[in-house]
Order: structure tokens, then sequence, then C-alpha cells
């Protein structure tokens, strides 16, 4: 769902439900014919996705080892995704109906042979290897081959797995089946567009990307743009004071009356006062400790 | 009851502004029907509304939707390119999200199994691919950030690196110039051009749309006491000394190898502007206010 922007994700799933009524969908259950559940059928989550699961391609040719067809040698034709089997060019068929929507120009009749799924597990893959005795290439049929690592495979210009055998010590690649027809890309850019370059550095004081652009390069809404930390946050964080009860007032105004008096230079008589009570007190002093 | 009565009474008449034009246009005539078919809709070739389709394919096949063929540009990769092109690219990018889009709305439409992201099932191909393109435009914001971010740092930086690395031009370009051959000096001004460019911001081969600003002040100083130290005589220099304002730099900007017989005239006419009542008030005037005074003044002279 990611063709649309992440607000409109919503709505589009809004959209996609199901427009029909619980008591129509109950009634659509009700009323449908009955049907056998098949069981070649897998579920979505179950469903091959690497060519790691797949292990072959179409135009791979490859052996029968099970069933009525076994020890047929054939080709890939395409994967049934929904079974994870493929379709071999000349694997087994079952009859079936066909309803007349399905007929394929040339069908006569409904009663039809149809191509049945076959398991990769079910296959053989077969490779050409040249005989140097007879010096042509023959036919061979690969016990066991795994992957090693991946590879830019330049005819379906992707990159796909390495599909190896390992025997004695002896690694041989097994290529996959090219096109049929040459890959064009009509969408993507060129080969070489990648590796070209256009971008020099050539002014310190001439920026190179306009400055209407700055706006649209740069999120201002960013979750990972870092911001200042002003006073108006600091008030925000910072508790009120809490309110003073009638004895701290009173406390408060009385230190407040006595700082206002300010500090008094002592006068001459209150200094010979102190003086006169500190020698008194020496004087006895001595006299208690018999000091001359 | 009364409404029963009125529902069922069958009333077939014109419209009365059916009957005036009936009787302005008398011989209008009956045509065949035009089929509401979508093959009597005529599109033109250049309609607006094609942007959103794949080279006017109502819907791609599978050949051309296959997402282990797609990949998104790599970041190394996007750094090669100018803005230009990254702008280029993030518009195609645009046009075929927009296109993956449309196909996908039409696949749901359809209930088409995997053909656009429904929330049970995984998503198809469409989905897949949009989100690929996304990682390209993503990518391309975060190239021209970082290169901004570069810019930005570089500001900061070059003042203390600037007037040294002028130095050291100065230096090299004088010791290079003396005997220097008809090409080499070729070579030289195209040197001088690009630190220009490069440190001032300046073209000078283009100054026919320049603003005068405090880096081309700076930039004609600069040019000026470049030239007069290599095609001037030591008389001239002592005579002359080293230039501080745009007033006088600006004549000996202009100069260049082919005209370099000019700088006596030149340096003549410099002494004579300073001599005029007028060159201290000049002087006192900002930088930027000196050069437009210098190119009026000296207008006649180059």
């Amino acid at each position: 769902m990611s063709n649309v922007s992440v607000a409109g994700r919503r709505f589009w799933k809004r959209a996609s439900h199901d427009f029909l009524r619980p008591h129509e969908l109950k009634r659509i259950k009700t009323n449908r014919l009955p049907f056998f559940k098949r069981n070649d059928f897998v579920l979505s989550e179950d469903e091959y996705k690497d060519f790691e699961q797949w292990r072959y391609f179409p135009g791979d040719r490859v052996m029968i080892t099970t069933g009525e067809k076994k020890g047929t040698v054939t080709k890939v034709v395409s994967y049934i995704n929904s079974s994870n089997s493929l379709i071999l060019e000349d694997g087994p068929t079952y009859r079936t109906i066909l309803p007349k929507q399905f007929w394929q120009p040339g069908t006569t009749s409904y009663v039809n042979e149809i191509p049945e799924g076959v398991k990769p597990q079910d296959l053989k893959l077969v490779a050409k290897v040249h005989d140097e005795a007879t010096g042509k290439d023959k036919d061979v049929i690969v016990h066991k081959f795994e992957f090693l690592g991946k590879h830019f495979n330049k005819e379906w210009q992707t990159w796909l797995p390495t599909r190896v055998v390992k025997d004695k010590g002896e690694v041989l690649y097994l290529p996959w089946p090219a096109p049929e027809s040459p890959l064009e890309r009509t969408g993507a850019s060129g080969e070489d567009a990648n590796s070209e370059r256009s971008y020099y550095v050539d002014s310190v004081v001439h920026n190179q990307i306009p400055k209407d652009a700055l706006k649209d390069i740069r999120n201002p809404y960013s979750k990972y743009k870092r911001g200042t930390f002003e006073q108006r946050h600091l008030n925000k964080f910072t508790a009120p004071d809490m309110p003073l009860s009638e004895t701290k007032k009173a406390y408060l105004s009385e230190l407040e009356a006595k700082k206002a008096l300010g500090h008094k230079k002592l006068t001459p008589e209150v200094k010979d006062f102190i003086g006169g009570r500190v020698k008194k007190f020496v004087e006895s002093q001595k006299k208690d400790l018999n000091i001359q | 009851m009364f409404k029963k009565n009125i529902s069922n009474v069958k009333v077939a008449h014109f419209h009365t502004a059916s009957k005036i034009n009936g009787r302005i246009r008398s011989n209008i005539q009956i045509r065949a029907p035009i089929e509401p078919t979508v093959k009597n809709i005529k599109v033109n070739e250049d309609h607006p509304l094609w942007q959103f389709f794949h080279e006017k394919k109502f819907i791609r096949g599978e050949e051309d939707m296959q997402p282990s063929s797609w990949r998104s540009w790599t970041v190394p990769e996007l750094r090669r390119k100018s803005f230009d092109d990254l702008h280029s690219l993030w518009f195609n990018c645009l046009k075929e999200r927009n296109i993956l889009a449309r196909e996908a709305h039409l696949l749901e439409s359809m209930k088409v199994n995997g053909g656009a992201g429904t929330t049970e099932q995984t998503d198809g191909p469409h989905d897949q691919l949009s989100e690929k393109v996304r990682t390209t435009m993503w990518r391309i914001r975060h190239v021209l950030g970082e290169r901004q971010k570069a810019f930005e740092n570089t500001q900061q930086v070059i003042p203390e690196y600037k007037q040294q690395f002028l130095e050291n031009f100065k230096e090299r370009y004088l010791d290079e110039a003396n005997g220097a051959t008809e090409v080499e000096q070729q070579d030289l001004e195209d040197q001088l051009a690009r630190l220009n460019w490069a440190l001032f911001g300046i073209d000078v081969n283009n100054l026919q749309d320049i603003t005068i600003n405090k880096e081309f002040v700076e930039c004609v100083i600069y040019n000026g006491n470049l030239k007069l130290q290599k095609f001037g005589s030591k008389e001239q220099l002592d005579s002359v000394g080293v230039i501080t304002n745009a007033y006088d730099a600006f004549p000996l900007f202009t100069l260049s190898q082919e005209n370099s017989d000019k700088l006596g005239d030149l340096l003549a006419s410099i002494e004579k502007n300073r001599s005029s009542e007028k060159y201290a008030e000049i002087m006192k005037m900002v930088p930027v206010k000196q050069l437009e005074q210098a190119i009026l003044g000296f207008e006649e002279v180059l």
C-alpha cells in the first residue's frame, strides 16, 4: 500500500473494504452451493517467493521423477503461485469440466485435459555436458544442486542466485535459461546512466541548489530535527510556587522590615559601654586566676 | 389518497424553453443518436492526463511489471549527479508513482488478486515497485540535504583560509606569469577566472547580469592588485602603491593580456581622479558605492 501517502493510507483502507453488508454476506454464504475443498492450494504466506524455493526457472529442462509421466524429460513453462507447483510442457494432465467462458480457440468440448502442476521436489534438472569422447553435448541429470551467492544476469538484467553442483571439491555452474527474446526495459534508466558523473563542486560561494528548493529538500517537521531549548520550555517544566501560609508571610514581612532598617554604625557612647563591660569582665577573670 | 391520484396522472408536454427554441430554429433536423461507447470518445495526443499512463497503455502487462528487475538508485550513484539531473529524476519518479497508483486503483476496483495492496494479502507488484521508486525519492532528498549541509559548513570555515589561499595563488600566479608563452598566459587567465568563480562567486566572462555586492568588491580589489603587479613596472608600482579601495581598483580589474598596453593610460586616469575634489568624498563611501562611482566615472576611459 505504498502507492498512497502515509496520511492517505487510512482512507485507502476504508475504501478497500467490502461494500457488502453483513446480512448480505450471510445470505451469500448460506445459499452457496457445496464445493470440494482442494488440497493442493497453499496459504498466501506459504507461497514461494524466491528462486531458491522454486529451484527451476521457466525454460529449464527437467525430468519428472514420480507419477505416470515418470522419466519424461520436458521443459518448465510457468509457475502456479497458488499451489507452489510448476506447469510443464509435456507434464501430467487431468480431465475436468471447463465452463464456456474459459474455452480457448480450438476448444470444442466441455470436458478437457488441463495441465497439472508438479512440485519442484518431484523434478530433477537436466543439464548439457560436453562429452570429450564423442565430441558432442550430452544430457546429464543433476542429482543435487545448491545455491552459492548471487550474480548479475545480463540476459535477465537482474540479480539471480547462482546454481552450482559441488562434486569432489569441484564446482560446476548451472546457467539459468535465457529469455526467449532479449529483454527491453522501457521504464528504467540506461545501463551506464548511474555511473556518469555530472556533479562538480566549482565554487564555495555559489550554491548549486536553488534557494526555493531548500524548503522541499528538508522536512521542517522531521522527528529527527533537534530544536533549541528556550525560556518557554523552562517555564513549562518548572512547577509553580506553592501559596504561603499566614505564619510564613508574617515571618517574611518581619525579615523584610528588619532588612529595611539597615546596619547602624556604633556611636562612641555605645563603644565605651561595650569596652567598659569587656574590661570589667577581663579584670574579674584576672582577679579569679591571680594574674597580674 | 390525493397524492396517489397525482402520481398516476401522465402528462406529456414540452418544456417552455424547448417550445421557444423550436419556434426560433424550426429547421432542426434529427440526427442519428450518438452511441455512448468508449470508441466514440476521442482524446488528444498531447492531453495532460496521458502523463498518468505508461506509453498510453490502459494497464501494463506482467512482462513490464517485474519487481525483481527494478531497483532503486543507490545513494553513491545519486551523489554523482548534478542538481538538474536529480531534479529530473525526481520528476520522473513522481510520474511513475502516479502511473502505478492509477493502475493499482484500477485493479483494486476490479478486485484483482494482489493487484493492489489489500490489507489481508501481501503487497502486489504495484506496491513493491512504488516502494522502490519512493526509496529513490527519499534518497534524492537525502543527497541534496547532505550537499546543503556541506555548503553551510564550508561557509563557516572558508573565512579562515580564504586570505591565505588568495596569497598563495597570487605568489604562484606572478611567478608563473613571468616569461610565460602565449598558451601558458591563456591558461593562467583561465585559472584566474576559475578562482574568481570559486572564491568570490563572480563569473568574469559574463559580467552583464552581475549584482554589485561585498564579494564583487573583494574580487575587483584582488584582481586589480594582481594585474597591476603582473603588467606594471617597478616605478609604476611604487607610484600607485597597494590599492585598497574599489574606486581605484576597477579600471585595473578590466585589464587583460590583450589590452595590457593600456596600463599607462589607466594609471594616469587613476592619478587624475585622485587629485579631483570628488575623490575625498568617494573614499568616505562604503566599498559598494565606491565601485558604483568607479563604473560611472571611468566609463569614458574604458
